[in-house]
């Protein structure tokens, strides 16, 4: 598993950080490294853990993460939804977990941006193999042309890959 | 008062404001610009700050005032915001007219909107470059409809020159031969040997889907056929400017700058040395003199944007005076302006300003492309292909015309993705009614999936790389009834009367709506595409309508026209061919507002090529 790099006050808030951002590659079935790159200079994981806990659902999403640490082997869509399992979970905990999901794929909370790269971030541009609007890296004429394949976006595209 | 003599005093920085200032300052003359709006800011970081955090991506959502209360703000403008709280006057700058009884369309809210920024509304514009095409020009002489006040005091060749003017400003990219099959389909006419300034922009695979889909369908006895859209990106550097780099955000913004904007040609203008730009300058009278020559502007400066507070009155004064602030603040001004001398306002002794006021009435389709065939959309320039081929023939005494603009936006403008269908698979929702699919006007029932894991950006990737829509631009009939007034009741930050709009379609346009919807549907049943145009779910909003019991809704295309029409006879119009106010020796009213009909192509390159036309008069008034 890569460590990210973050700059935070405490190892156990890193700690978190890291756990935070590994489950949210399996909840959103996209690869760690989209998630949290090595070279992270938007540090989206932080800003949407911190979103959350400011939200107040902290212990909701260390619940979270405590089921995510408990399935260690299973792949990613196993993890994902069983943390969304409507008739397992308590009602907070599948609340908690799709507002995770909504700040991957779309970087609001609640339909509010977080940040602007959050919006240019946001995993929804990466699923359509586009990115965002307004934020394109790529260079005249790409249009023509089929994009990259998915897995190429960060997906994981097999169904049944392996955490981690 | 301001001691400088200006040869001319230009109100508004906009395309038409910009254009002759630009070329009145390389002919030496001196020029004021009084614009209402802040200057136009050193780098665009600021504006794209504000669309990247808007959840609402409106035209508007990069621009200030970025608040949504028209009575405190120093320029308010009709926004999205605004229009969604149409019947609330305090979030609606224009003061609306109540919804019509359904199925009724005679009274609906205009929904267009427009920027009171340095530059002015085309830092959102699309960029589509389109001419006029002969019969255009010629709507009651050719078809019998309107009346005679519409045909356009102006020959197309004469036109057709300005165009190329117009293309150069703009940087237009397109091929004429390849916009060579509108020739015969609707007349379109080039100078033999004419060239585009640049090459074409490439199509999008959504644009080669419907192009190759829709072989073979026939409307009223033309056939459909796609062009690409010339349109003012670029596809080369120019300007000093670089190239599309297909963000696929034209609107609101282009990051770049690859699209023209009017601030382009307002820096041409200021490098002049001849030209002065005076922001945060809001006009709220022309003044006249003995003879009914313009003789002064009176203008108020304003601190902020929010609870201003205003400077004290100035007036500008110029040999001859330009207004150009768009066509629905040219109405508010030559109303505001009434005298003893004038009691029906300046420039309107045909009792025509405000009135004639049209928009494109937009009709919106969508469709999903057939499973396994996506054609990965949210890519490229938001539009750079069209069908152009049904914008003239016989059918134009019986229905409206339009163009088709395919969108390469999937289904952001339609509902507003990807936000909706991610939602929808995140929270088990069907706001899209993809999740699960459900034909249109059937009800929605019970919401299908909520996701997680591989399997939510699976969903999500099918549904987003299918996604197409399909605009069709109407052409509305010009009707007096449809006007801009003054509503004293309600004022702005400056304590300025707002606009009050009348607002409605006749019966000629909505035939051309309902065949519109024919065509779209028959296009994405050629294709073997799902169509999931619904607006059954907008019954209630101001914008629903009925034709023969179906569900409409419609979008304003953010094309203000009308206004100040042009023509021939000074009892029926307001200005001439070179938008020269028939009233005063010294007035010229330029814009989208001086078109006596729309026709369909979007306005902004005939608004630049009569820009053209304007200075040029202008430079001889000025001999």
């Amino acid at each position: 598993m890569n460590s990210p790099v973050v700059q935070l006050a405490t190892p156990a808030s890193a700690t978190r950080v890291t756990n935070f951002a590994a489950m949210s590659a399996a909840l959103t079935g996209f690869s760690l490294e989209t998630i949290s790159p090595d070279l992270d200079v938007t540090d989206l994981k932080s800003a949407y853990l911190q979103t959350a806990d400011q939200n107040g659902e902290s212990q909701e999403v260390d619940r979270l993460i405590a089921q995510f640490l408990s399935m260690k082997g299973k792949t990613s869509q196993e993890i994902a939804d069983a943390l969304l399992d409507t008739g397992k979970q308590p009602a907070d905990l599948i609340a908690a977990a799709r507002h995770i999901l909504e700040m991957w794929y779309l970087g609001t909370w609640n339909g509010a941006v977080v940040s602007s790269n959050a919006y240019i971030g946001g995993l929804a541009w990466q699923a359509a193999q586009a990115h965002a609007m307004g934020y394109s890296e790529w260079e005249f004429g790409y249009w023509a042309q089929d994009p990259p394949p998915l897995a190429d976006f960060g997906v994981q595209v097999s169904n049944g890959a392996k955490r981690g | 008062m301001d001691n400088g003599q200006f040869d001319v005093v230009v109100i508004g920085s906009g395309l038409s404001g910009s254009i002759v200032a630009a070329e009145l300052g390389s002919a030496g003359k001196k020029v004021l610009v009084i614009e209402a709006g802040p200057a136009v800011p050193d780098n665009r970081g600021e504006y794209m700050q504000n669309f990247y955090m808007n959840s609402l991506k409106a035209p508007e959502s990069a621009y200030p005032p970025l608040t949504l209360d028209p009575a405190n703000e120093a320029t308010p403008r009709a926004t999205i915001g605004g229009l969604i709280n149409s019947q609330n006057p305090a979030k609606s700058y224009l003061i609306q007219p109540p919804p019509s009884k359904i199925p009724n369309a005679s009274s609906l809210p205009f929904s267009s909107t427009y920027e009171r920024v340095g530059g002015g509304t085309m830092w959102h514009w699309l960029g589509t470059s389109l001419r006029l095409v002969p019969n255009d020009l010629q709507m009651y002489t050719k078809y019998g409809v309107f009346s005679s006040d519409a045909d356009w005091p102006i020959g197309y060749d004469t036109l057709s020159g300005l165009y190329e003017k117009a293309e150069s400003e703009i940087g237009v990219p397109a091929s004429v031969a390849e916009q060579a099959p509108l020739g015969p389909a609707i007349g379109l006419k080039y100078r033999p040997g004419y060239q585009y300034p640049m090459n074409p922009i490439p199509m999008t695979l959504v644009d080669e889907a419907v192009s190759k889909g829709s072989e073979g369908v026939v409307v009223d006895s033309k056939p459909v056929f796609v062009t690409p859209t010339p349109a003012g990106r670029n596809s080369q550097p120019y300007q000093s400017r670089r190239v599309c780099a297909g963000n696929t955000n034209c609107i609101p913004i282009c990051p770049i700058q690859a699209k023209y904007d009017p601030t382009v040609t307002l820096a041409r203008a200021l490098n002049t040395g001849n030209v002065t730009v005076s922001w945060q300058s809001v006009a709220t009278k022309l003044l006249t003199d003995a003879s009914g020559k313009i003789s002064g502007v009176q203008y108020v400066t304003w601190d902020k944007e929010l609870n201003p507070t205003k400077g004290a009155a100035k007036i500008a004064q110029g040999a001859m005076y330009v207004l150009a602030a768009h066509a629905i603040e040219n109405s508010k001004l030559l109303l505001l302006s009434k005298s003893p001398q004038f009691p029906n306002g300046v420039a309107n002794f045909s009792d025509q300003v405000g009135r004639n006021l049209m928009d494109h009435v937009l009709y919106l389709s969508w469709a999903l492309t057939p499973e396994g065939q996506p054609v990965y959309p949210y890519r490229g320039p938001l539009a750079t292909a069209g069908i152009e081929s049904l914008r003239d023939g016989a059918f134009r005494s019986q229905r409206a015309a339009y163009r088709i603009e395919i969108g390469n936006e999937g289904w952001n403008f339609a509902i507003g993705d990807p936000n909706t269908t991610v939602l929808d698979f995140i929270y088990g929702k069907n706001e899209s009614r993809t999740n699960p699919p459900v034909a249109p006007g059937q009800p929605a029932g019970k919401p299908g999936l909520a996701l997680g894991g591989p399997a939510l950006a699976m969903a999500i990737n099918d549904r987003l790389t299918r996604q197409f829509r399909l605009g069709c631009l109407i052409e509305q009939a010009p009707q007096a009834s449809n006007c801009v007034t003054l509503d004293e009741k309600y004022t702005d930050g400056l304590g300025l009367p707002r606009p009050k709009i009348n607002y409605g379609f006749d019966a000629y346009t909505l035939a051309g709506f309902k065949s519109a919807r024919q065509t779209c549907s028959a296009v994405y049943k050629a294709m073997g595409a799902t169509e999931f145009t619904d607006y059954s779910g907008r019954k209630g909003s101001p914008s629903y309508f009925e034709i023969d019991g179906e569900a409409y809704a419609f979008f304003g295309a953010g094309h203000i026209i009308g206004t100040h029409r042009m023509g021939n006879n000074k009892k029926h119009s307001v200005v001439d061919a070179n938008q020269k106010s028939h009233d005063h020796a010294n007035l010229w009213i330029m814009g989208s507002g001086s078109f006596p009909t729309e026709a369909t192509p979007n306005p902004s390159l005939t608004i630049a090529a009569l820009a053209f036309a304007t200075a040029a008069d202008l430079k001889s008034a000025l001999k």
